[in-house]
Protein backbone atom coordinates (compact mmCIF):
# COMPACT_ATOMS: atom_id res chain seq x y z
CA UNK A 1 0.00 0.00 0.00
CA UNK A 2 1.78 3.12 -1.17
CA UNK A 3 4.95 1.35 -0.08
CA UNK A 4 7.85 2.50 -2.97
CA UNK A 5 9.30 0.84 -4.72
CA UNK A 6 7.21 -1.40 -6.49
CA UNK A 7 8.13 -4.15 -7.77
CA UNK A 8 7.17 -5.33 -11.31
CA UNK A 9 4.90 -7.92 -10.23
CA UNK A 10 2.82 -5.28 -7.95
CA UNK A 11 2.68 -2.84 -11.31
CA UNK A 12 1.36 -5.57 -13.50
CA UNK A 13 -0.69 -6.74 -10.60
CA UNK A 14 0.48 -9.94 -11.02
CA UNK A 15 1.38 -12.89 -8.78
CA UNK A 16 5.48 -14.07 -8.88
CA UNK A 17 4.15 -17.23 -11.16
CA UNK A 18 2.00 -15.49 -13.49
CA UNK A 19 2.28 -17.11 -16.69
CA UNK A 20 3.18 -15.06 -19.97
CA UNK A 21 -0.19 -14.98 -21.03
CA UNK A 22 -1.31 -13.63 -17.53
CA UNK A 23 1.68 -11.02 -17.90
CA UNK A 24 0.32 -9.92 -21.58
CA UNK A 25 -3.31 -9.40 -20.30
CA UNK A 26 -2.52 -7.50 -17.15
CA UNK A 27 -0.79 -5.26 -19.36
CA UNK A 28 -3.21 -4.69 -21.84
CA UNK A 29 -5.87 -3.98 -19.03
CA UNK A 30 -3.31 -1.44 -17.33
CA UNK A 31 -2.68 0.46 -20.24
CA UNK A 32 -6.25 0.83 -21.52
CA UNK A 33 -6.83 1.82 -17.70
CA UNK A 34 -3.98 4.83 -17.94
CA UNK A 35 -4.76 5.49 -21.15
CA UNK A 36 -5.02 9.39 -22.68
CA UNK A 37 -8.13 10.81 -21.86
CA UNK A 38 -9.41 6.86 -20.20
CA UNK A 39 -12.51 7.13 -18.36
CA UNK A 40 -11.48 5.02 -15.59
CA UNK A 41 -8.73 8.08 -14.30
CA UNK A 42 -11.09 11.12 -14.97
CA UNK A 43 -11.25 12.74 -11.72
CA UNK A 44 -8.27 10.79 -10.39
CA UNK A 45 -5.60 11.01 -11.84
CA UNK A 46 -4.86 13.63 -14.28
CA UNK A 47 -2.52 13.69 -17.60
CA UNK A 48 0.53 13.82 -16.32
CA UNK A 49 0.19 11.33 -13.23
CA UNK A 50 -1.17 9.10 -15.40
CA UNK A 51 1.83 9.10 -18.24
CA UNK A 52 4.01 8.53 -15.52
CA UNK A 53 2.06 5.43 -14.12
CA UNK A 54 2.00 4.54 -17.88
CA UNK A 55 5.58 4.31 -18.27
CA UNK A 56 6.10 2.12 -14.94
CA UNK A 57 3.50 -0.60 -16.88
CA UNK A 58 5.71 -0.40 -19.68
CA UNK A 59 8.99 -0.89 -18.15
CA UNK A 60 7.25 -3.55 -15.78
CA UNK A 61 5.87 -5.38 -19.08
CA UNK A 62 9.24 -4.86 -20.71
CA UNK A 63 10.97 -7.46 -18.54
CA UNK A 64 8.31 -9.70 -17.04
CA UNK A 65 7.53 -10.68 -20.54
CA UNK A 66 10.67 -11.29 -21.28
CA UNK A 67 12.30 -14.62 -20.33
CA UNK A 68 15.61 -14.16 -19.56
CA UNK A 69 15.08 -10.97 -17.68
CA UNK A 70 11.99 -11.68 -16.00
CA UNK A 71 14.35 -14.58 -14.81
CA UNK A 72 17.24 -12.39 -13.76
CA UNK A 73 14.82 -9.83 -12.15
CA UNK A 74 13.47 -12.50 -9.62
CA UNK A 75 16.85 -13.62 -8.75
CA UNK A 76 17.86 -10.04 -8.15
CA UNK A 77 15.07 -9.31 -6.11
CA UNK A 78 15.99 -12.70 -4.14
CA UNK A 79 19.54 -10.78 -4.09
CA UNK A 80 18.01 -8.29 -1.69
CA UNK A 81 17.05 -10.88 0.42
CA UNK A 82 20.52 -12.19 1.01
CA UNK A 83 21.63 -9.14 1.87
CA UNK A 84 19.69 -8.67 5.16
CA UNK A 85 20.73 -12.49 5.89
CA UNK A 86 17.28 -13.48 5.93
CA UNK A 87 15.27 -16.51 3.74
CA UNK A 88 12.55 -15.18 2.17
CA UNK A 89 10.89 -16.42 -0.99
CA UNK A 90 9.94 -14.78 -3.87
CA UNK A 91 6.03 -14.32 -2.92
CA UNK A 92 7.30 -12.06 -0.08
CA UNK A 93 9.14 -10.35 -2.08
CA UNK A 94 5.59 -7.71 -1.72
CA UNK A 95 6.35 -7.46 2.07
CA UNK A 96 10.07 -7.03 1.83
CA UNK A 97 9.17 -3.75 -0.05
CA UNK A 98 7.37 -2.53 2.76
CA UNK A 99 10.47 -3.22 5.04
CA UNK A 100 13.27 -2.10 3.40
CA UNK A 101 11.16 1.43 3.34
CA UNK A 102 10.78 1.69 6.87
CA UNK A 103 14.32 0.44 8.23
CA UNK A 104 17.25 1.26 7.94
CA UNK A 105 19.25 -1.34 6.28
CA UNK A 106 21.72 -3.26 8.31
CA UNK A 107 25.16 -2.83 7.80
CA UNK A 108 26.16 -5.25 4.76
CA UNK A 109 29.96 -6.02 3.91
CA UNK A 110 30.01 -3.19 1.61
CA UNK A 111 29.04 -0.75 4.38
CA UNK A 112 31.80 -2.10 6.57
CA UNK A 113 34.57 -1.99 4.26
CA UNK A 114 34.15 1.33 3.36
CA UNK A 115 33.28 2.67 7.01
CA UNK A 116 37.04 1.12 7.69
CA UNK A 117 38.51 3.12 4.91
CA UNK A 118 36.14 6.15 4.99
CA UNK A 119 38.40 8.91 5.76
CA UNK A 120 40.14 8.08 2.96
CA UNK A 121 37.66 7.87 0.83
CA UNK A 122 36.23 10.98 2.22
CA UNK A 123 39.96 12.77 1.75
CA UNK A 124 39.27 11.64 -2.04
CA UNK A 125 35.91 12.10 -1.98
CA UNK A 126 36.41 15.81 -1.47
CA UNK A 127 38.90 16.41 -4.19
CA UNK A 128 36.58 14.92 -6.86
CA UNK A 129 33.54 16.62 -5.66
CA UNK A 130 35.16 20.04 -5.51
CA UNK A 131 35.17 19.77 -9.35
CA UNK A 132 33.00 22.81 -11.07
CA UNK A 133 30.01 21.53 -12.57
CA UNK A 134 30.74 22.92 -15.95
CA UNK A 135 34.14 21.70 -15.78
CA UNK A 136 35.68 18.10 -17.68
CA UNK A 137 35.85 16.00 -14.93
CA UNK A 138 38.37 14.72 -13.08
CA UNK A 139 41.98 14.03 -14.96
CA UNK A 140 41.49 10.38 -14.24
CA UNK A 141 38.97 11.02 -17.27
CA UNK A 142 39.11 11.73 -20.82
CA UNK A 143 35.45 12.40 -21.90
CA UNK A 144 36.31 11.39 -25.28
CA UNK A 145 38.13 8.33 -24.28
CA UNK A 146 35.60 5.41 -24.81
CA UNK A 147 36.12 4.35 -21.74
CA UNK A 148 34.09 7.41 -20.24
CA UNK A 149 31.17 5.44 -19.60
CA UNK A 150 32.80 2.90 -17.83
CA UNK A 151 34.88 5.08 -15.84
CA UNK A 152 31.82 6.63 -14.65
CA UNK A 153 29.97 3.62 -13.82
CA UNK A 154 33.40 2.74 -12.12
CA UNK A 155 32.76 5.97 -10.35
CA UNK A 156 29.56 5.17 -9.77
CA UNK A 157 29.79 1.66 -8.10
CA UNK A 158 32.69 2.86 -5.66
CA UNK A 159 30.93 5.80 -4.65
CA UNK A 160 30.01 5.70 -0.67
CA UNK A 161 28.88 9.11 0.58
CA UNK A 162 26.53 9.78 -2.45
CA UNK A 163 26.35 13.73 -1.64
CA UNK A 164 24.55 15.95 -3.62
CA UNK A 165 27.64 17.15 -5.41
CA UNK A 166 27.91 13.51 -6.58
CA UNK A 167 24.68 12.95 -7.63
CA UNK A 168 25.06 16.64 -9.37
CA UNK A 169 28.03 15.19 -11.07
CA UNK A 170 26.65 12.01 -12.60
CA UNK A 171 23.51 13.66 -14.15
CA UNK A 172 25.80 16.26 -16.16
CA UNK A 173 28.22 13.72 -16.99
CA UNK A 174 24.72 12.20 -18.57
CA UNK A 175 23.46 14.99 -20.44
CA UNK A 176 20.87 15.68 -18.36
CA UNK A 177 19.90 18.71 -17.15
CA UNK A 178 17.70 19.81 -14.38
CA UNK A 179 14.79 20.59 -16.50
CA UNK A 180 15.24 17.48 -18.16
CA UNK A 181 15.51 15.50 -14.85
CA UNK A 182 12.76 17.23 -13.38
CA UNK A 183 10.22 16.05 -16.59
CA UNK A 184 11.17 13.04 -15.85
CA UNK A 185 11.05 12.61 -12.41
CA UNK A 186 7.83 14.51 -11.71
CA UNK A 187 10.44 16.60 -8.87
CA UNK A 188 10.45 20.13 -8.87
CA UNK A 189 13.54 21.99 -10.09
CA UNK A 190 13.59 23.43 -7.29
CA UNK A 191 13.90 20.21 -4.85
CA UNK A 192 16.09 18.44 -7.57
CA UNK A 193 18.71 21.52 -6.75
CA UNK A 194 18.02 21.40 -3.40
CA UNK A 195 19.03 17.45 -3.35
CA UNK A 196 22.27 18.56 -4.77
CA UNK A 197 23.24 21.23 -2.87
CA UNK A 198 22.06 19.57 0.31
CA UNK A 199 19.87 22.40 1.73
CA UNK A 200 17.94 20.49 3.98
CA UNK A 201 15.90 23.68 5.21
CA UNK A 202 14.51 23.67 1.65
CA UNK A 203 13.90 19.89 1.14
CA UNK A 204 10.57 18.06 2.13
CA UNK A 205 10.03 15.26 5.23
CA UNK A 206 12.05 11.62 4.63
CA UNK A 207 9.39 10.15 3.01
CA UNK A 208 9.18 12.44 0.45
CA UNK A 209 12.43 13.05 0.21
CA UNK A 210 12.85 9.02 -0.57
CA UNK A 211 10.32 8.72 -3.42
CA UNK A 212 12.40 11.47 -5.05
CA UNK A 213 16.04 10.31 -4.55
CA UNK A 214 14.55 6.99 -5.77
CA UNK A 215 12.50 8.51 -9.29
CA UNK A 216 16.30 10.54 -9.44
CA UNK A 217 18.04 7.13 -9.26
CA UNK A 218 15.94 5.22 -11.78
CA UNK A 219 16.33 8.17 -14.79
CA UNK A 220 19.88 8.09 -14.20
CA UNK A 221 20.50 5.00 -13.60
CA UNK A 222 22.05 4.79 -9.87
CA UNK A 223 21.82 2.53 -6.99
CA UNK A 224 18.73 3.51 -5.09
CA UNK A 225 19.67 1.14 -2.02
CA UNK A 226 22.93 2.55 -1.36
CA UNK A 227 22.10 6.06 -2.46
CA UNK A 228 19.41 6.59 -0.53
CA UNK A 229 20.89 4.81 2.76
CA UNK A 230 23.82 6.98 2.71
CA UNK A 231 22.03 10.14 1.53
CA UNK A 232 18.71 10.07 4.03
CA UNK A 233 21.08 9.02 6.99
CA UNK A 234 23.30 11.90 6.49
CA UNK A 235 19.93 14.21 6.11
CA UNK A 236 18.89 13.20 9.17
CA UNK A 237 21.52 13.87 11.07
CA UNK A 238 21.61 17.21 9.77
CA UNK A 239 18.24 18.17 9.66
CA UNK A 240 17.61 20.82 12.48
CA UNK A 241 14.16 20.44 12.55
CA UNK A 242 13.81 16.81 13.33
CA UNK A 243 12.48 15.42 16.64
CA UNK B 1 -16.22 18.74 7.00
CA UNK B 2 -14.53 22.22 8.23
CA UNK B 3 -10.85 21.87 9.32
CA UNK B 4 -10.67 22.18 13.09
CA UNK B 5 -8.75 25.22 13.62
CA UNK B 6 -7.28 24.48 17.06
CA UNK B 7 -5.61 21.11 15.82
CA UNK B 8 -1.78 22.76 16.85
CA UNK B 9 1.24 21.75 14.22
CA UNK B 10 4.76 21.18 15.73
CA UNK B 11 6.36 22.42 12.75
CA UNK B 12 4.23 23.08 9.21
CA UNK B 13 7.06 21.99 7.23
CA UNK B 14 7.79 18.85 8.83
CA UNK B 15 4.04 18.32 8.41
CA UNK B 16 3.84 16.19 11.86
CA UNK B 17 0.43 17.31 13.45
CA UNK B 18 0.19 16.52 16.96
CA UNK B 19 -2.54 14.37 19.22
CA UNK B 20 -4.57 17.09 20.48
CA UNK B 21 -8.33 16.27 22.36
CA UNK B 22 -10.06 14.19 20.08
CA UNK B 23 -12.83 13.40 22.09
CA UNK B 24 -15.10 15.52 19.87
CA UNK B 25 -14.37 12.85 17.01
CA UNK B 26 -15.74 10.15 19.54
CA UNK B 27 -18.92 12.21 19.85
CA UNK B 28 -19.79 12.02 16.29
CA UNK B 29 -18.43 7.66 16.06
CA UNK B 30 -21.52 5.68 16.15
CA UNK B 31 -19.15 2.56 15.74
CA UNK B 32 -18.00 3.19 19.32
CA UNK B 33 -21.27 3.88 20.69
CA UNK B 34 -22.35 1.29 19.60
CA UNK B 35 -20.09 -1.02 21.21
CA UNK B 36 -21.22 0.15 24.50
CA UNK B 37 -24.91 -0.14 23.67
CA UNK B 38 -25.26 -3.95 24.24
CA UNK B 39 -26.26 -4.85 20.46
CA UNK B 40 -27.83 -8.08 19.96
CA UNK B 41 -27.35 -8.66 16.54
CA UNK B 42 -29.41 -11.21 14.57
CA UNK B 43 -28.32 -10.02 11.25
CA UNK B 44 -26.64 -12.53 9.50
CA UNK B 45 -25.14 -10.93 6.33
CA UNK B 46 -25.82 -7.22 5.67
CA UNK B 47 -25.06 -6.12 1.86
CA UNK B 48 -25.05 -2.12 1.07
CA UNK B 49 -25.26 -0.70 -2.05
CA UNK B 50 -24.28 2.41 -3.02
CA UNK B 51 -22.36 4.18 -5.54
CA UNK B 52 -22.90 8.09 -4.63
CA UNK B 53 -24.66 9.05 -7.89
CA UNK B 54 -28.80 8.86 -8.22
CA UNK B 55 -30.02 6.34 -10.86
CA UNK B 56 -27.16 4.02 -11.43
CA UNK B 57 -29.79 1.51 -10.75
CA UNK B 58 -29.25 0.99 -6.56
CA UNK B 59 -32.22 0.21 -6.60
CA UNK B 60 -33.00 -2.49 -8.90
CA UNK B 61 -29.84 -3.97 -8.17
CA UNK B 62 -30.96 -3.97 -4.34
CA UNK B 63 -34.52 -5.58 -4.87
CA UNK B 64 -33.20 -8.09 -7.81
CA UNK B 65 -30.34 -9.12 -5.42
CA UNK B 66 -32.68 -9.63 -2.65
CA UNK B 67 -35.53 -11.63 -4.81
CA UNK B 68 -32.58 -13.22 -5.71
CA UNK B 69 -31.51 -14.52 -2.35
CA UNK B 70 -34.92 -15.36 -1.61
CA UNK B 71 -35.21 -17.91 -4.22
CA UNK B 72 -32.36 -19.62 -2.37
CA UNK B 73 -34.41 -19.82 0.18
CA UNK B 74 -32.66 -17.31 2.34
CA UNK B 75 -35.36 -15.02 4.63
CA UNK B 76 -33.97 -11.66 3.70
CA UNK B 77 -35.19 -8.01 4.63
CA UNK B 78 -34.33 -5.05 1.98
CA UNK B 79 -34.29 -1.79 3.60
CA UNK B 80 -34.71 1.10 1.48
CA UNK B 81 -32.49 3.97 3.06
CA UNK B 82 -32.73 7.13 0.13
CA UNK B 83 -35.08 9.42 2.30
CA UNK B 84 -36.45 11.84 0.14
CA UNK B 85 -35.34 9.52 -2.75
CA UNK B 86 -36.95 5.83 -2.03
CA UNK B 87 -37.39 3.72 -4.66
CA UNK B 88 -37.29 -0.03 -3.52
CA UNK B 89 -40.81 0.18 -2.83
CA UNK B 90 -41.50 0.59 -6.45
CA UNK B 91 -38.96 -1.28 -7.89
CA UNK B 92 -40.66 -4.11 -6.24
CA UNK B 93 -43.93 -3.47 -6.87
CA UNK B 94 -45.08 -2.39 -3.53
CA UNK B 95 -47.68 0.54 -3.37
CA UNK B 96 -48.03 3.28 -0.54
CA UNK B 97 -47.18 1.39 2.25
CA UNK B 98 -48.50 1.64 5.54
CA UNK B 99 -45.79 1.58 7.97
CA UNK B 100 -42.07 3.50 6.72
CA UNK B 101 -38.99 4.28 8.00
CA UNK B 102 -39.71 7.53 8.93
CA UNK B 103 -42.27 6.50 11.39
CA UNK B 104 -39.58 4.92 12.99
CA UNK B 105 -37.05 7.92 12.62
CA UNK B 106 -39.95 10.38 13.78
CA UNK B 107 -40.42 8.16 17.05
CA UNK B 108 -43.90 7.41 16.29
CA UNK B 109 -43.00 3.75 16.16
CA UNK B 110 -40.30 2.48 19.22
CA UNK B 111 -38.94 -0.36 17.05
CA UNK B 112 -37.48 -0.63 13.63
CA UNK B 113 -39.58 -3.92 13.01
CA UNK B 114 -43.17 -2.63 13.46
CA UNK B 115 -41.87 -1.19 10.08
CA UNK B 116 -41.49 -4.22 8.07
CA UNK B 117 -43.80 -5.01 5.91
CA UNK B 118 -44.11 -7.89 2.96
CA UNK B 119 -43.22 -7.23 -0.67
CA UNK B 120 -45.27 -9.65 -1.91
CA UNK B 121 -42.76 -12.12 -2.29
CA UNK B 122 -42.04 -15.31 -0.42
CA UNK B 123 -39.63 -14.30 2.29
CA UNK B 124 -38.50 -11.17 1.89
CA UNK B 125 -40.11 -7.91 3.99
CA UNK B 126 -39.11 -4.30 3.33
CA UNK B 127 -38.63 -1.22 5.29
CA UNK B 128 -40.07 1.37 2.75
CA UNK B 129 -39.19 5.08 2.69
CA UNK B 130 -42.18 6.01 1.22
CA UNK B 131 -44.41 8.87 2.83
CA UNK B 132 -41.19 10.57 3.97
CA UNK B 133 -42.44 14.07 5.90
CA UNK B 134 -41.39 16.94 3.22
CA UNK B 135 -37.83 18.07 4.54
CA UNK B 136 -36.89 15.20 5.98
CA UNK B 137 -33.59 14.11 3.93
CA UNK B 138 -30.94 14.26 6.49
CA UNK B 139 -31.82 12.24 9.59
CA UNK B 140 -30.12 13.12 13.51
CA UNK B 141 -27.27 11.40 15.13
CA UNK B 142 -29.66 10.14 17.72
CA UNK B 143 -31.79 8.34 14.92
CA UNK B 144 -28.72 7.60 13.12
CA UNK B 145 -27.66 5.43 15.45
CA UNK B 146 -31.14 4.15 16.56
CA UNK B 147 -31.45 2.96 12.82
CA UNK B 148 -28.01 1.31 12.97
CA UNK B 149 -29.02 -0.41 16.63
CA UNK B 150 -32.38 -1.52 14.82
CA UNK B 151 -30.45 -3.27 11.77
CA UNK B 152 -27.94 -5.02 13.34
CA UNK B 153 -30.94 -6.39 15.15
CA UNK B 154 -32.96 -7.50 12.43
CA UNK B 155 -33.91 -11.29 12.31
CA UNK B 156 -32.90 -12.04 9.06
CA UNK B 157 -30.18 -14.31 6.80
CA UNK B 158 -29.72 -11.16 4.75
CA UNK B 159 -30.09 -7.26 5.00
CA UNK B 160 -30.45 -5.65 1.90
CA UNK B 161 -29.82 -1.47 2.59
CA UNK B 162 -30.51 -0.02 -0.72
CA UNK B 163 -28.39 3.52 -0.23
CA UNK B 164 -29.12 7.10 -1.10
CA UNK B 165 -27.36 9.06 -3.55
CA UNK B 166 -24.34 11.72 -2.23
CA UNK B 167 -21.84 11.17 0.61
CA UNK B 168 -23.65 12.05 3.56
CA UNK B 169 -22.04 10.73 6.70
CA UNK B 170 -25.11 8.40 7.15
CA UNK B 171 -25.29 6.37 3.92
CA UNK B 172 -21.00 6.47 4.55
CA UNK B 173 -22.38 5.08 7.79
CA UNK B 174 -24.71 2.66 6.38
CA UNK B 175 -21.90 1.43 4.00
CA UNK B 176 -19.20 0.88 6.17
CA UNK B 177 -21.60 -0.74 8.79
CA UNK B 178 -22.25 -3.57 5.96
CA UNK B 179 -20.14 -7.29 5.85
CA UNK B 180 -20.15 -6.26 2.06
CA UNK B 181 -20.64 -3.18 0.27
CA UNK B 182 -21.66 -2.76 -3.50
CA UNK B 183 -20.31 0.00 -5.82
CA UNK B 184 -22.92 0.50 -8.36
CA UNK B 185 -21.85 2.72 -11.34
CA UNK B 186 -22.62 3.37 -14.93
CA UNK B 187 -19.57 3.36 -17.74
CA UNK B 188 -19.83 6.96 -17.98
CA UNK B 189 -17.92 9.57 -16.72
CA UNK B 190 -20.18 11.41 -14.02
CA UNK B 191 -21.17 7.98 -12.63
CA UNK B 192 -17.82 7.20 -12.16
CA UNK B 193 -16.53 10.62 -11.02
CA UNK B 194 -19.02 9.79 -8.06
CA UNK B 195 -17.90 6.49 -7.48
CA UNK B 196 -14.47 7.89 -6.53
CA UNK B 197 -16.15 10.49 -4.91
CA UNK B 198 -17.95 7.80 -2.98
CA UNK B 199 -14.96 5.42 -1.96
CA UNK B 200 -12.89 8.66 -1.27
CA UNK B 201 -15.37 9.48 1.81
CA UNK B 202 -15.83 6.16 3.01
CA UNK B 203 -11.97 6.00 2.76
CA UNK B 204 -12.03 8.56 5.07
CA UNK B 205 -15.17 7.77 7.42
CA UNK B 206 -13.72 4.37 7.84
CA UNK B 207 -10.13 6.39 9.17
CA UNK B 208 -11.98 8.95 11.24
CA UNK B 209 -14.17 6.18 13.27
CA UNK B 210 -11.48 3.64 14.13
CA UNK B 211 -10.52 4.71 17.60
CA UNK B 212 -7.10 2.14 16.94
CA UNK B 213 -5.60 4.71 15.04
CA UNK B 214 -7.09 7.92 17.47
CA UNK B 215 -3.77 9.50 17.21
CA UNK B 216 -3.73 9.79 12.97
CA UNK B 217 -7.58 11.64 13.56
CA UNK B 218 -6.32 15.35 13.58
CA UNK B 219 -4.23 14.69 10.03
CA UNK B 220 -7.04 12.76 8.81
CA UNK B 221 -9.29 15.89 9.33
CA UNK B 222 -7.05 17.61 7.90
CA UNK B 223 -6.96 15.52 4.58
CA UNK B 224 -10.65 15.67 4.43
CA UNK B 225 -10.03 19.30 3.33
CA UNK B 226 -9.62 18.84 0.26
CA UNK B 227 -7.80 22.41 -0.25
CA UNK B 228 -5.89 21.94 3.21
CA UNK B 229 -2.16 23.83 3.32
CA UNK B 230 -0.55 20.74 4.57
CA UNK B 231 0.09 19.33 1.44
CA UNK B 232 -1.99 16.15 2.16
CA UNK B 233 -3.41 15.85 -1.63
CA UNK B 234 -4.20 12.15 -1.68
CA UNK B 235 -4.36 9.18 0.18
CA UNK B 236 -1.05 8.18 -0.28
CA UNK B 237 0.35 11.77 0.98
CA UNK B 238 -1.60 10.53 4.59
CA UNK B 239 -0.33 7.40 4.43
CA UNK B 240 3.21 8.78 4.44
CA UNK B 241 2.86 11.11 7.06
CA UNK B 242 1.58 8.43 8.83
CA UNK B 243 4.70 6.50 8.30
CA UNK B 244 6.53 9.49 9.25
CA UNK B 245 4.82 10.60 12.17
CA UNK B 246 3.31 7.41 13.58
CA UNK B 247 5.48 4.48 12.15
CA UNK B 248 3.65 1.83 15.02
CA UNK B 249 0.63 2.82 13.72
CA UNK B 250 1.52 1.97 9.89
CA UNK B 251 0.13 -1.60 10.50
CA UNK B 252 -3.21 -0.79 12.16
CA UNK B 253 -3.63 2.11 9.32
CA UNK B 254 -3.31 -0.84 6.21
CA UNK B 255 -5.78 -3.73 8.23
CA UNK B 256 -8.67 -0.64 8.99
CA UNK B 257 -8.40 0.77 5.44
CA UNK B 258 -8.12 -3.29 4.13
CA UNK B 259 -11.14 -3.96 5.93
CA UNK B 260 -13.32 -1.70 3.91
CA UNK B 261 -15.47 -4.37 1.61
CA UNK B 262 -15.98 -3.04 -1.72
CA UNK B 263 -17.59 -4.50 -4.40
CA UNK B 264 -17.48 -2.97 -8.03
CA UNK B 265 -20.71 -3.48 -10.23
CA UNK B 266 -21.09 -1.71 -13.89
CA UNK B 267 -24.67 -1.77 -14.56
CA UNK B 268 -25.89 -0.57 -18.69
CA UNK B 269 -22.95 -1.61 -20.19
CA UNK B 270 -23.52 -1.75 -24.05
CA UNK B 271 -20.01 -2.47 -25.09
CA UNK B 272 -17.20 -4.41 -24.09
CA UNK B 273 -15.31 -1.48 -22.81
CA UNK B 274 -18.16 -0.55 -20.89
CA UNK B 275 -17.22 -4.14 -19.34
CA UNK B 276 -14.00 -3.60 -19.25
CA UNK B 277 -13.84 -0.13 -17.61
CA UNK B 278 -14.91 -2.14 -14.41
CA UNK B 279 -11.35 -3.59 -14.62
CA UNK B 280 -9.97 -0.32 -14.81
CA UNK B 281 -11.87 1.16 -12.40
CA UNK B 282 -10.36 -1.46 -9.89
CA UNK B 283 -6.69 -0.62 -10.93
CA UNK B 284 -6.97 2.86 -10.34
CA UNK B 285 -8.71 2.42 -7.19
CA UNK B 286 -5.70 0.50 -6.25
CA UNK B 287 -3.41 2.70 -7.54
CA UNK B 288 -4.85 6.22 -5.49
CA UNK B 289 -6.54 4.68 -2.54
CA UNK B 290 -4.41 1.49 -1.45
CA UNK B 291 -7.41 -0.47 -1.55
CA UNK B 292 -8.72 -3.58 -3.12
CA UNK B 293 -11.54 -3.69 -4.74
CA UNK B 294 -13.32 -6.65 -6.50
CA UNK B 295 -15.00 -6.32 -9.95
CA UNK B 296 -17.69 -8.38 -9.44
CA UNK B 297 -19.37 -8.22 -12.78
CA UNK B 298 -21.42 -5.90 -15.18
CA UNK B 299 -24.98 -6.08 -16.05
CA UNK B 300 -25.76 -5.25 -19.73
CA UNK B 301 -28.35 -2.11 -20.91
CA UNK B 302 -31.49 -4.17 -21.39
CA UNK B 303 -34.87 -3.40 -22.16
CA UNK B 304 -36.19 -5.34 -19.81
CA UNK B 305 -35.36 -3.40 -16.82
CA UNK B 306 -37.07 0.26 -17.94
CA UNK B 307 -40.14 -2.26 -18.78
CA UNK B 308 -40.34 -3.50 -15.47
CA UNK B 309 -39.45 -0.29 -14.09
CA UNK B 310 -42.61 0.99 -15.86
CA UNK B 311 -44.82 -1.70 -14.83
CA UNK B 312 -43.87 -1.40 -11.22
CA UNK B 313 -42.93 -5.10 -11.28
CA UNK B 314 -40.04 -6.57 -10.09
CA UNK B 315 -37.72 -7.57 -12.52
CA UNK B 316 -37.28 -11.19 -11.30
CA UNK B 317 -41.22 -11.55 -11.75
CA UNK B 318 -41.66 -9.83 -15.16
CA UNK B 319 -38.73 -11.34 -16.92
CA UNK B 320 -37.24 -14.36 -15.46
CA UNK B 321 -35.55 -15.76 -18.15
CA UNK B 322 -34.15 -12.45 -19.25
CA UNK B 323 -30.21 -12.07 -20.07
CA UNK B 324 -30.12 -9.67 -17.05
CA UNK B 325 -31.85 -11.57 -14.08
CA UNK B 326 -29.09 -14.83 -15.43
CA UNK B 327 -26.37 -11.89 -14.72
CA UNK B 328 -27.74 -10.44 -11.19
CA UNK B 329 -28.03 -14.32 -9.82
CA UNK B 330 -24.46 -14.98 -10.95
CA UNK B 331 -23.50 -12.17 -8.82
CA UNK B 332 -25.61 -12.51 -6.20
CA UNK B 333 -24.12 -16.61 -5.67
CA UNK B 334 -20.71 -15.02 -6.28
CA UNK B 335 -21.58 -12.59 -3.17
CA UNK B 336 -22.92 -15.19 -0.80
CA UNK B 337 -19.71 -17.49 -1.23
CA UNK B 338 -17.46 -14.86 -0.02
CA UNK B 339 -15.98 -15.01 3.25
CA UNK B 340 -15.56 -11.61 4.94
CA UNK B 341 -13.03 -11.08 7.21
CA UNK B 342 -13.45 -11.20 10.46
CA UNK B 343 -13.11 -7.16 11.06
CA UNK B 344 -15.79 -6.63 8.50
CA UNK B 345 -18.21 -8.15 10.79
CA UNK B 346 -19.39 -5.61 12.99
CA UNK B 347 -20.59 -6.43 16.38
CA UNK B 348 -21.00 -10.15 15.91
Amino acid sequence: MFDEPKTYYEILELEADATEKDVQESYLKLKNAFSKNATATYSIFDQSQAESELENIENAFQVLSNPERRKEYDKRHGLIVTEKNTKVSKNESNSLSEDEFLLIPPSTEIQNSAKEDHSDLAASMDTDTSAKPSSSPSSQFDPVSENAEGALDAKINDEIEWKGTFIQFVRIEKNVSIEELSTQTKISKNYIRAIEEEQYDKLPAAVFLRGFLIQMCRILKLPEEKVITAYISRYKQNASYKD
Amino acid sequence: MEVKRDVPLTNKSSNVLSYSDVSHFNNDNPFTLLTSQNVNRKAKHIWAIGGGKGGVGKSLISSSLAVSLTRQRHKVIAIDLDLGGANLHTSLGVDLPKQTLNDFISGKVPELKQCIIGSGIRNLDIISGAQDSVGVTNMTFDSQLKLMKGILELEADYVILDLGAGTNISTLDFFLLADTGLIVALPEPTSIENAYRFIKSSYYRKLSTSPSIEKLWPSVQIAMDGKNQNGIRTPADLFKLTQESHPELVEEYKKVIQSISLKLVINQARTQSDVDIGHSIKSITKKYFGIQMEYIGSLDYDSCVWQAIRRKKPLFVEFPNSQIVASVEKISEYLQKLRTIPAQNLFR
